[in-house]
């Protein structure tokens, strides 16, 4: 599996997962027979990994079956006792309001994503299912939401989260008024996301945001606006994911103004970032709405992260970027934001895979069309923009010729583009001053660092309690 | 236990529910026999009741349609509250017999015995310019305090005032409309009864479940509901049903009452309402403290108030277009003032997002002015490097 990540992933998962719903999907998902019920055996599969802080409840199977309409199944979500298994049979539901859920240790359980589909089309308020912080050790298992008015499933506040072989996806055409995430983990303590698919999200397919300890690996986004994106979380695995069609197929990032400041500590492994070409059809002040289409990897301002053994192919616009963060948004005012680190510290990139990509930058974003003038001017032989760019902007302060700690493995024969950027000149939009300093010098960034440490599946880490503390250098 | 057996002989001695105990006395499960049944206790632990009227916190109703607090039951008032599409309310404590007092807490909500039983009904008022203008009852909400944290029960009424019935799911989209305090026609058809799984994202303040006026600062002040009483903490705590005040009142937390101007300066005023409407969310503990926005009253540091904070995630609708949350001396610009300004059409900007779905007239206005104020040599005494040159035109 190590040695074949990527036909692993693209072979397997997508096979299994990322095929459209009208298919039928045989011998994928399910990985049992419909249980029978015997009295104390449960349809929870014994392979997956479940809450530890769970696994002594008496627990009850609470059913849910096609009859029911959606007053009758919020009255079972409302009414769930801590460690109910709320089970939905095969079958279609037209739902129309958002599902609440406050207890915790809850499972909601359906017969497969193909089986158990649970559609919101209509609605004019309100996100798919939202768990509140009193639902912690939640899991979701096993079934699609449609075409929710606001997010998927959004999951707030909680301890011990798990997404597994859920589909997400809005099923009409690629629009801003989309809901914006199809699967919404935010301010939350370890979390496993596996096997979901996340398709049309008008800002982010498979999102963890804000989050302590987070395990997000063989998930699918397919044409969301950004696939999959780590924001301001403190330990995540990202590892043997398929980003395929987005408009930028990963974005690992730090926001300003949040409770957690400034993320650290991410490995990102075995992913497959494949020809992001999607349009941006985010909505115009989003800070997706900034990306240019054709964008695989963006590390924005996020420190500690080291990248491997990852294949990015064929994104139109760049391959792979580490960059400040006022490089999306110029008018950040650092100024009054002085807890903020705008710069990506410590990134590590080493024996991943490239090819294509970089050869028709999107103009439609500043970024693209920036990156558009530079092919232009590039050097002979470099008729693509080379598959990791960097801006280089380094603090006022800052001594040495990697004051960031920007490091690229020995493996890597390719051309490094490096901005060179002066933040004086960012800031003021000089964009001739921007330009000015351009190279493909890669020597300053032959180094290696030490490894990020391995987040923990599933570690119980309280409130206040994190292995990481949240500090900004 | 002990104490429910001394509760249930005190009320077979004082009351002439008698007849209704024996009739239920042959069950031996304690939560359905004198929970329920009409009695004036309640076994927190218990199930909801069905209907409120068996809970016996209110004796009917009177004549203008409001319930009538029964023995026992008394009723509180805040000195700024949260906006509900302009509903009235009445708000209820009462507390278990014999379990003692409800305990002073200086910034925190008090702490209350369990089996406590705290109320707010809303009702809609014909014509809101008469202060004793008919009502017709929306819906009654209980926190009841249980061993180890408070249960919420939505209660909606009937059509005719008489009795509300449990719905753990709540109600959408209700059309109702009244002529407001200006003596505006005014309707809404999206006002929402939250369900049970909806009060956290108001009442989980710091995580747990919990009351949100009953805070010294919301109380400390004549109540609205009797003229006779000068102050709410006082009279409760020669009542003997609050121990803890400082006997000094001077050392007692007070909000102003956000549109009586005899009750505070601009800014008092304005963080009172931001206070009662907002803080339970937007502080540092609860579950959308990642939008990294403190509106409580004890913030002073001018960004964690939004001055010149861009938002976190509130996205294109979210924010109008606009780039920071306040800038001083411009509430045109300003999110905070924006997010107020729309109504549940826009269901992604709304704020709050529950309880309300018109404009806040009255509010809005004095939230303008309190921008406005903010970009004054005077906001620069209150709060230190405050100044409209920093965020404007970056």
């Amino acid at each position: 599996m190590v040695d074949h990540p990527f036909r692993l992933i693209r072979a397997g998962l997508l096979a299994c997962i990322a095929l459209p719903l009208a298919l039928a999907l045989p011998a994928c998902g399910d990985d049992d027979d419909d249980v029978d019920g015997g009295a104390t055996e449960l349809p929870l599969n014994p392979n997956d990994h479940h809450h530890e802080a769970c696994a002594d409840m008496d627990r009850r199977v609470v059913p849910v079956t096609t009859d029911m309409d959606t007053d009758a199944i919020f009255q079972l979500f409302v009414d769930a006792e801590p460690g109910d298994i709320i089970h939905f049979e095969a079958g279609r539901w037209q739902m129309e309001r958002e599902l609440s859920l406050d207890a915790p240790c809850v499972v909601l359980k359906g017969a497969g994503t193909t089986e158990t589909i649970l559609d919101w089309e209509g609605t004019t308020s309100g996100k798919g299912i939202f768990v509140g912080t009193g639902a912690d050790h939640f899991t979701a298992e096993d079934f699609t939401i449609l075409n929710t008015f606001d997010n998927g499933l959004e999951v707030r506040g909680t301890e011990g989260i798990i997404m597994r072989r859920l589909h997400v996806e809005w099923t009409g055409d690629a629009a801003s008024s989309n809901g914006r995430y199809a699967v919404y983990p935010v301010e939350c303590r370890n979390l496993l996301m596996e096997h979901n698919v996340a398709r049309r999200a008008s800002d982010a397919g498979i999102y963890v945001g804000q989050c302590h300890n987070a395990v997000i690996r063989w998930n699918v986004a397919e044409e969301n606006v950004s696939g999959i994106q780590v924001e301001n979380t403190l330990g995540a695995e990202v590892y043997e994911n398929l980003s395929i069609n987005n408009t930028l197929g990963f974005l690992v990032h730090d926001l300003p103004n949040l409770a957690t400041t400034n993320g650290l500590d991410t490995r990102v492994y075995r992913n497959a970032v494949i020809a992001n070409n999607f349009q941006n059809f985010a909505n115009d002040f989003d800070l997706a709405f900034n990306v240019p289409s054709g964008t695989g990897m963006i590390v924005l301002a996020r420190d500690n992260v080291e990248i491997f053994d990852n294949v990015f192919e064929d994104n139109r616009s760049v391959n792979f970027a580490a960059v400040n963060y006022l490089l999306l948004n110029p008018d950040f005012d650092m100024g009054s934001n002085p807890d903020f680190d705008v710069y990506p510290r410590r990134i590590h990139l080493y024996d991943n895979t490239f090819s294509g990509g970089g050869d028709n930058p999107d103009i439609g974003r500043d970024l693209g069309f920036f990156l558009a003038a530079i092919r232009l001017q590039q050097p002979a032989g470099l008729d693509r923009i080379p598959d990791i760019v960097f801006d280089n902007i380094a603090p006022a302060d800052s001594t040495g010729d990697n004051p960031l700690q920007f490091c690229i493995g020995d493996d890597y024969d390719g051309h490094v583009l490096n901005l060179n950027m002066d933040l004086e000149a960012l800031i003021a939009e000089d964009i001739a001053t921007l330009s000015a300093n351009l190279d493909n010098e890669i020597a300053p960034y032959r180094c290696s660092l030490d490894p990020v440490p391995e987040t923990p599946m599933l570690e119980t880490v309280g409130p206040g309690e994190g292995t990481r503390p949240d500090h900004n250098r | 236990m002990n104490r429910m057996a001394r509760r249930l002989a005190l009320l077979l001695l004082l009351t002439p529910a008698v007849a209704a105990l024996a009739a239920c006395g042959s069950d031996d499960s304690i939560g359905s026999t004198t929970s329920c049944a009409g009695t004036a206790f309640h076994d927190p632990e218990h199930a909801p009741c069905d209907q409120l009227s068996q809970y016996a916190l209110f004796d009917g109703t009177d004549d203008r349609g409001w319930p009538i607090p029964a023995e026992g039951t008394f009723v509180y008032t805040l000195n700024s509250s949260l906006f509900s599409d302009d509903t009235l309310k009445l708000r209820t404590i009462r507390l278990p017999e014999g379990a003692g007092p409800m305990r002073y807490q200086p910034d925190l909500p008090f702490d209350f015995p369990v089996g406590t039983i705290i109320t707010k009904t809303f009702a809609v008022g014909e014509d809101l310019r008469d202060p004793d203008t008919p009502v017709h009852l929306l819906e009654t909400r209980l926190l009841i305090r249980r061993a180890d944290e408070w249960f919420a029960a939505p209660y909606e009424w009937d059509d005719e005032n008489r009795d509300a019935r449990h719905r753990a799911i709540g109600r959408n989209n209700i059309s109702f409309s009244w002529i407001d305090a200006e003596g505006q026609e005014r309707s809404t058809d999206r006002y929402t009864i939250p369900a049970r799984t909806e009060c956290g994202q108001c009442h989980r303040e710091r995580r747990d479940l919990d009351v949100i006026g009953p805070k010294a600062r919301h109380l400390n002040g004549p109540s609205r509901h009797d003229p006779s009483i000068e102050n709410q903490l006082t009279h409760w705590a020669e009542l003997g049903l609050l121990e803890g005040l400082p006997d000094d009142l001077a050392d007692v937390p007070r909000n102003a009452d956000a549109f009586d101007p005899h009750t505070g300066t601009l800014d008092e005023r304005a963080r009172a309402w931001l206070d009662i409407n907002c803080a339970h969310c937007h502080n540092d503990t609860s579950e959308v403290a990642s939008s990294g926005l403190d509106l409580r009253p004890n913030i002073d540091e001018a960004r964690l108030l939004g001055v010149c904070k861009t938002p976190s995630a509130a996205g294109a609708d979210g924010t109008g277009g606009l780039r920071y949350d306040i800038i001083p001396g411009d509430p045109d610009r300003s999110i905070l003032v924006y997010r107020m300004s729309v109504d549940a059409s826009n269901t992604i900007a709304i704020m709050p997002r529950l309880a309300r779905s018109i404009v806040d007239e009255p509010a809005l206005a004095l939230i303008r002015d309190w921008v406005e104020w903010l970009g004054t040599e005077d906001a620069e005494n209150r709060y230190p490097g405050i100044t409209r040159a920093s965020c404007i035109d970056r």
